[in-house]
């Protein structure tokens, strides 16, 4: 799990589970791939509605995606 | 028309540090005023050459970055919010903040010279004007590239 300070995030497990490349999830959600690489390494920390929709792509929880460190 | 957002990131970031680049060069050197003032007669040619060149420099960057929002103006509604997704606008929030702080410490650092300097109303808009815009553009490729 990519560590930040203030953000932990299991987005790069969940993607790969769901069998999607960065590119594809980018698409699904209408941002850039960089923006789900940054999220993935734990650079970015999205907004409520990216992450509601990374959450909804993958048919998961907010809260599954993202936890407090 | 989908357009490769990867490649419109390189491109606008390249353009925008041309832009950045060049207006820093034919703005803040002001090879003309320092050159009249030093009594330095050959400067004089030299600096409107350099001026010339930055310019031209500058409206090639502002042309390419006028190229890729006219390119991306023409693809369909998913690219157009991938090119502005939520990164971008971190990014630029950023390169805002960083414009912000050096002002406030351009105006303290030009308060305190002009206690020992004959410093222009002139000469001070003009430092203003290119540090507003030439440090959030540096910034804002920096950020673009970094996290590409």
């Amino acid at each position: 799990m990519p560590n930040h300070a203030e953000l932990l995030n299991d987005l790069k497990r969940l993607r790969q589970e769901a069998n999607l490349t960065q590119a594809a999830l980018a698409e699904a959600i209408g941002v850039s791939r960089k923006t789900i690489n940054t999220v993935e390494n734990g650079v970015f920390i999205p907004s409520t509605i990216l992450a509601l929709k990374l959450a909804a792509a993958l048919e998961t929880t907010v809260e599954r995606l993202f936890q407090l460190p | 028309m989908t357009i490769d957002i990867d490649r419109f990131s390189k491109a606008r970031r390249i353009s925008i540090f041309v832009i950045a680049i060049a207006y820093f060069i034919f703005q803040i050197l002001e090879l003309d005023m320092t050159a009249n003032a030093l009594g330095w007669t050959p400067g004089v040619g030299l600096s409107e050459r350099v001026e010339n060149i930055g310019f031209a420099i500058y409206f090639m960057g502002v042309m390419a970055l006028a190229y890729t929002y006219w390119r991306l103006s023409k693809s369909d509604a998913p690219t157009k919010a991938a090119a502005h997704d939520d990164l971008v606008k971190h990014h630029i929030n950023m390169a805002m903040q960083l414009g912000f702080k050096v002002l406030m410490i351009a105006a303290l650092i030009l308060f305190i010279l002009q206690q020992s300097y004959d410093i222009s109303g002139e000469d001070t808009a003009r430092i203003f004007f290119t540090l507003s815009l030439t440090v959030p553009y540096f910034r804002f490729a920096w950020l673009e590239t970094h996290h590409s």
